[in-house]
């Protein structure tokens, strides 16, 4: 930016208009040069530039209404103050006017109205352009940032305060040109509020995102239990056919071997029978020797009988004899000689023949008794021997019926024996079949259920389906957002990227830049360095470290100075590298040269700096406006001769603090 | 009479032997029909035997074989054989006795010592010829327990046609 | 805010590269013109996204 002219009118002690000051824009001798005594109005005429530039003022009193107009005013007369710059902002020329209209209200009294600020720029076809009102401080900015402005307009009475303006940073950003780039980035910082992306991210429906997310992961959930359970399915109908082949299996054993336990059975009754039959069959061997040793003798009697019934019946003797008793009782009784009543029988012979008549009677003499008791058994005999033969032959039938069926039960039980395989268990096949049921059982409830769980979940997925096809609206929107999101965060990225590169650079060219020219003044262990919010510190090499140090008021302006020429000469050589948007990622930066404009900078150096300042300064800026005092400028003219483009000087009128002129030097 | 052990000789003790069941009882691995549980009751029965088909035997000398039945099994069934001596003596027509002589032989000879011997030798002879009817008989094509015991029935199908009993 | 945005986009290069140039060329224009105030340039360059985005996806 290179100022061209400053025109005041009415500006504190610049009474009336006065003709435009206008600056060297010459490339070498690039210097202008505005002598003045002290209080002629040199701070005056920087101030001049602040009220036009941001409506600043530095002075004890507000009113910038040159005193002497301000009292010469009619009452409810109205002047106006204004301050008109010219410069030129890339490749543009701007011309600055702020206008300032008091009204007299009363002897002493303005009403004074809010300056009002006009800037215009020239067209290509040389058209003014007007910037609209409520652009214009925005444009000056643009043009000089308010916070840099006390180092472009540089108070040399004010230094220390220079260190304790607001906030550089941005002010310095807008001088090396990374505002487009820095405005950009921050349109697009996602951690801004009011950025594009921030707001693309409001848009986004994160409650469906999340729900979709969840309802994704419960889809793939139900699919793989559906999976699972469809291959549970596949197992379980397997089992089936296999217990189901098993069942039969079994059954048909079961009855092949139906016949086998029938066998064994069968075999256990048989030979139960043949113990019995063949006990019976003892029995009858033993009854047959019993009945017929018991009835033997009375059955071969039969036929004697008779034939002794006969004989019997023929012989003449059937005397009655007393029963029972033989003939030898009797003789027994004669040789006791004492009869059975105690009769004597020696002596009673009549006793004797009667006994002896008996004896007679008696067996064996007289058989009458016995033969007739002989009768009766035989007679009794008889009637036993049919029983007898009835029984013989009963008994031989039993026997020989016992014995046949003996044989029939032992050739049956041949018969079943040689059906009986013998190793099978029979009882065991029957326990694996009931097994087999119920595990086949098992399996068919198994089944049902793995068929209803199939249903249930197949019916879930349905509904998962429907619920995020229903969503999926929804995220659509989201998925487009998001891909917003996510450009609009590549290209932030990108530009902050470029942006903190670019700044990084700027920085350390920067504290190069300022480092050298403070080493070109002042000379001493000493150097700066820059903080993070374009902070100038001095540090001092003390013992191998490195301290802060505390500076006098010399070694500040010195300090001061060098950073703004650090920033200048940064801007300077930033515009002269040029400024085309480039195709690949750099980052184009737009910057321009910037003009130096100085109150008094020598007041607190001595004269070595002075001297090194002034052979700095033309080197640094791309035009310099110096307003030094007279004696000051002793000491920095040798320096700049050669660079001084045209040289102005402040004069008082009639010595009044409150009336100056500036006129041009020859 | 009937009071004293009485001895078989030769042939007829072993057929004696052969019928009673009471040697199977006495040896277990004996062979023989027993078909009748003791001797005795075969010594009872067999003159009747004897007598029925007018078979007399005498003492037999060939073999060395003896048997005896002891004297309590002989007093034990001593009415029987009373009768059965009776009843031989009656029964028997081999002597040309009259009726009333074979009264008095069965009954008025037993103190008799001469006759009664001789009524006595009488019924051995006759119990001698039964025993080996019965011997024939139950030998008869029989060599097995179970033939034996099935003799019993036709021994006395026979001998109940043979003398026409029951008719 | 910027949990739900986990999942890696793939973004077209060119359509990217021409929203840097387009973005860039719009702010310094307006840097110049200071035509539209801080929020209309917020929704031009909305709307400038999501024309490519639109246009890329089709």
């Amino acid at each position: 930016m290179i100022i061209k002219s400053i025109a005041l009118n009415n500006f504190r002690q610049y009474k009336g208009a006065q003709p435009p000051i206008l600056f060297s824009t010459d490339k070498e001798q690039n210097v202008t040069v505005i002598l003045g005594v002290n209080t002629s109005g040199k701070t005056t005429l920087i101030q001049a530039f602040v009220w036009c530039l941001y409506e600043k003022v530095n002075f004890k009193t507000r009113d910038v209404l040159n005193i002497e107009v301000a009292k010469s005013m009619d009452l409810f007369s109205a002047q106006e103050v204004f301050v008109e710059i010219v410069l030129i902002h890339e490749d543009r020329e701007f011309t600055i006017r702020r206008t300032q209209k008091s009204t007299k209200s009363d002897a002493d009294k303005f009403k004074t109205e809010k300056s009002v600020l006009k800037i215009q720029f020239k067209e290509d076809n040389g058209e003014q352009q007007a910037v609209p009102s409520y652009e214009c401080d925005n444009t000056i900015n643009k043009i000089l940032p308010e916070a840099l402005s006390d180092y472009f307009f540089f108070d040399g009475e004010r230094i220390s305060d220079i260190n304790n303006r607001g906030d550089v940073v941005a002010a310095v950003r807008g001088l090396m040109g990374l505002d487009v780039v820095g405005e950009a980035k921050d349109r697009l910082d996602p951690n801004k509020a009011s950025s594009v992306t921030a707001k693309f991210s409001k848009e986004l429906d994160v409650g469906s995102d999340q729900k979709n997310n969840k309802l994704k992961n419960d889809l793939t959930d139900a699919q793989t239990r559906l999976d699972a359970l469809n291959t549970r399915r596949k197992d379980a109908k397997d089992d089936i056919e296999y217990y189901e082949r098993r069942k039969e299996e079994l059954s048909a054993k079961i009855l092949a071997n139906k016949d086998e336990k029938h066998n064994q059975d069968k075999k256990l009754s048989l030979e139960k029978d043949i113990v019995q039959i063949t006990k019976n069959i003892e029995n009858d061997e033993t009854r047959i020797v019993k009945d017929f040793s018991t009835g033997t003798m009375k059955f071969f009697a039969t036929p004697l009988i008779y034939r002794a019934m006969k004989v019997i019946d023929e012989a003449k003797d059937n005397g009655e004899g007393i029963p029972e008793m033989r003939s030898a009782a009797i003789d027994f009784i004669l040789d006791r000689q004492k009869c059975i009543c105690g009769c004597d029988l020696i002596k009673n012979e009549g006793a004797r023949e009667n006994i002896l008549f008996e004896q007679k009677l008696l067996p064996p003499q007289h058989l009458g008794t016995v033969l007739r008791t002989l009768k009766e058994t035989f007679k009794r005999y008889l009637t036993e021997t049919l029983s007898f033969c009835e029984t013989v032959k009963d008994n031989h039938t039993d026997y020989r019926n016992n014995r046949n069926f003996l044989d029939a039960k032992t050739d049956e039980l041949k018969n079943v024996s040689a059906k009986i395989q013998g190793n099978i268990d029979v009882a065991k096949i029957e326990q694996d079949y009931q097994k087999n049921e119920k595990t086949l059982k098992d399996k068919r409830d198994l089944l049902l259920k793995i068929t209803s769980d199939i249903g249930a979940t197949e019916k879930e997925i349905a509904e998962i389906e429907k619920t995020i096809e229903r969503l999926t609206i929804v995220s659509d929107k989201n998925e487009r957002l998001r891909k917003c999101i996510a450009y609009a965060k590549a290209v932030y990225e990108w530009l902050k990227v470029g942006y903190d590169k670019q700044e990084k650079e700027v920085k350390e060219r920067l504290l190069e830049s300022v480092n050298n020219i403070f080493e070109k003044m002042y000379h001493g262990k000493r150097h700066v360095t820059i903080s993070d919010r374009y902070q100038i510190v001095l540090m001092t090499l003390l013992n191998n470290d490195e301290v802060k140090t505390d500076e006098s008021k010399g070694l500040e302006a010195v300090k001061n100075f060098s950073f703004i020429s650090g920033l200048v000469d940064l801007a300077r050589q930033k515009a002269h590298k040029g400024n085309g948007v480039t195709d690949d990622e750099d980052i184009p930066v737009n910057t321009e040269a910037y003009p130096l404009v100085m109150d008094a900078p020598f007041s607190n150096a001595d004269e070595i700096h002075i001297n090194n300042i002034s052979k700095i300064i033309p080197e640094i800026a791309e035009q310099v406006i110096l307003m030094v005092m007279q004696k000051d400028w002793e000491f920095a003219r040798p320096a700049l001769e050669d660079k001084i483009g045209c040289s102005y000087s402040i004069e008082k009128i009639n010595n009044s603090d409150t009336n100056s002129v500036i006129r041009r030097n020859a | 009479m009937f009071n004293k052990p009485y001895l078989l000789k030769g042939k007829h003790a072993t057929y004696i032997r052969f019928l009673s069941a009471q040697t199977k009882v006495n040896d277990k691995n004996a062979k023989g029909a027993f078909v009748v549980r003791t001797a005795v009751e075969i010594y009872k029965t067999a003159p009747l035997i004897g007598l029925g088909y007018n078979r007399k035997s005498p003492e037999d000398t060939q073999s060395n074989d003896s048997y005896t039945i002891f004297g309590d099994a002989v007093i034990g069934h001593q009415a029987d054989l009373d009768f059965a001596f009776r009843l031989v003596m009656l029964a028997d027509n081999s002597t040309e006795l009259s009726s009333d002589d074979k009264i008095d032989r069965a009954f008025r000879q037993d103190e008799q010592p001469e006759k009664s011997v001789e009524n006595l030798e009488l019924f051995h002879q006759f119990m001698r010829g039964g025993l080996e009817w019965l011997y024939e008989h139950f030998t008869d094509g029989a060599t097995t327990k179970v033939d034996y015991l099935e003799k019993v029935y036709e021994v006395v199908s026979l001998y109940k046609e043979d003398f026409s009993i029951g008719d | 805010m910027e949990s739900n945005n986990e999942i890696k986009l793939e973004l077209n290069q060119d359509c990217l590269k021409i929203l840097k140039h387009r973005i860039y060329i719009m702010e310094r224009e307006n840097h110049k013109t200071k035509k539209y105030k801080d929020n209309e340039m917020v929704e031009r360059i909305r709307k400038l996204i999501e024309a490519e985005v639109d246009k890329n996806d089709n």
